[in-house]
């Protein structure tokens, strides 16, 4: 063995994270080596000097914290409230047909008196096709990487990344929520497409850490229904 | 109370059950953050930090799976610190120019003030150049040197392999070494033989 492997075993020596054989071979190259027997001299001293460096150690004031941690609590509700907030495209959307149907009344009423009222109430359904598709494809934009990254599952996926999915999974069914009210009647084609990602999302929003079963199924049932290859459809539609 | 049973208390909202497991655990998170930040200030503030994002995070503690509380806010404390000084670490570096060695406390019981001064340089250049590691880096080094984690349970807490702790162990210390050259002499710390 080199000598530079020697200084990285006389730090694990140093710190008793060898095993005995190794140990032993660390002890019998410093006798021999006057550089190593040096290098170790010195490590020992820099680790002792590194202990001092450490005297002194404070105390935390723990009511202060406490009181700090409290606050820091007490915003949670704020935080949970928030996640139920709906997204921007969804007050777009509302917006847009509160314009719809203003314009429609005044259109009938104001401009037109002689038109028989009343009204028939418009329903979300009644909207053109042109009208749900940007929708629809923003939500498709937000979906696609998950999908993508379940279809392209491996056991070997990270914990951590599986929690932030759930948390984007549950927002995407808040959204399809609103997606299939709106094409209900319009595109049963995207209806059913919706339905089967409904199922996908709502599998990985109750997926547990543990779980290293559901992720393959999910896998499965994308490959399925061809829940990819609708998407990029639908997308360029 | 066991810690099983105040972990079920606190995610049902019991606040004391909460404030409990964490005073049981804030000397350990503490002393880390201290010695990773050497600033009581800032260690107080990852203390918190760690504290809040615990509890934002106790519905996914699964401790169906065996998995224990202590180590769990220990993890997250690891990379609360890490986090923390990643935001602050310019304004580390700038206070850090206009450090002095009379700002340093002493409990050195040596009487000779030449000692006193030379034992207070090394303090200060261990803390210059522990500044300059990367936080993965200073992190490794804290759990090895001062809480005594082994390589092994390191790379657990780290989600990293053991073979780059060991390397960036390794860095460390060599960076520490070479500060450090020159600075401390066989007089200064006698040591024995093997």
């Amino acid at each position: 063995m080199r000598c530079k492997n020697y200084k990285e075993k006389i730090i694990l020596y140093l710190y008793g994270e060898l095993d005995e054989k190794t140990k032993a071979e660390v002890e019998s190259h410093i006798r021999q080596c006057a550089d190593c027997a040096q290098d170790f001299a010195y490590t020992k001293r820099v680790f002792k000097a590194l202990d001092e460096a450490q005297e002194g150690m404070p105390e935390a004031s723990w009511e202060k914290c406490w009181k700090e941690i409290d606050a820091g609590i007490a915003e949670k509700p704020r935080k949970m409230k928030s996640f139920f907030v709906l997204p921007s495209w969804a007050y777009a959307t509302a917006a847009v047909l509160v314009i719809f149907v203003a314009g429609m009344l005044i259109g009938r009423f104001w401009l037109n008196p002689s038109a028989k009222p009343p009204l028939q109430p418009v329903a979300l359904s009644s909207l053109s096709a042109a009208s749900y598709q940007p929708v629809l494809q923003n939500f498709i934009e937000d979906l696609k990487p998950v999908l993508v990254e379940y279809a392209n599952y491996s056991a070997k996926k990270e914990k951590e990344t599986i929690v932030m999915d759930k948390e984007v999974a549950r927002n995407l069914i808040i959204q399809n929520i609103l997606l299939r009210r709106i094409v209900a009647e319009k595109n049963p084609t995207a209806l059913q497409f919706l339905e089967d990602v409904d199922i996908v999302l709502k599998e990985i929003a109750n997926l547990k850490s543990s779980d290293q079963q559901t992720p393959s199924l999910i896998k499965e049932f994308i490959g399925q229904r061809g829940i990819l290859f609708k998407m990029e459809i639908f997308k360029k539609i | 109370m066991d810690e099983l049973a105040l972990v079920r208390l606190a995610k049902d909202g019991d606040k004391e059950a909460l404030r409990t497991l964490f005073e049981e655990n804030k000397r350990k998170i503490f002393a880390l953050a201290f010695q990773y930040t050497k600033n009581a200030e800032d260690a107080e503030d990852i203390l918190q930090e760690t504290f809040i994002r615990a509890y934002r995070f106790l519905n996914k503690f699964d401790f169906q799976n065996g998995v224990s509380f202590s180590p769990w806010l220990y993890r997250i404390g690891i990379n609360c610190s890490i986090d923390y000084l990643r935001r602050h670490r310019k304004d580390r570096e700038k206070n850090s120019e206009f450090g002095s060695l009379e700002n340093i406390s002493s409990d050195d019981a040596d009487s000779n003030p030449e000692h006193v001064r030379h034992r207070k340089e090394i303090r200060e250049k261990i803390d210059l150049v522990l500044n300059k590691l990367s936080g993965r880096q200073r992190m490794i080094f804290i759990l090895r040197h001062y809480q005594q984690l082994s390589t092994k349970e390191i790379a657990d807490y780290m989600n990293a392999s053991e073979g780059s702790v060991k390397t960036q162990l390794f860095r460390a210390i060599s960076t520490v070494k070479e500060s450090l050259r020159g600075l401390i002499t066989e007089r200064d710390y006698e040591m024995q033989k093997l």
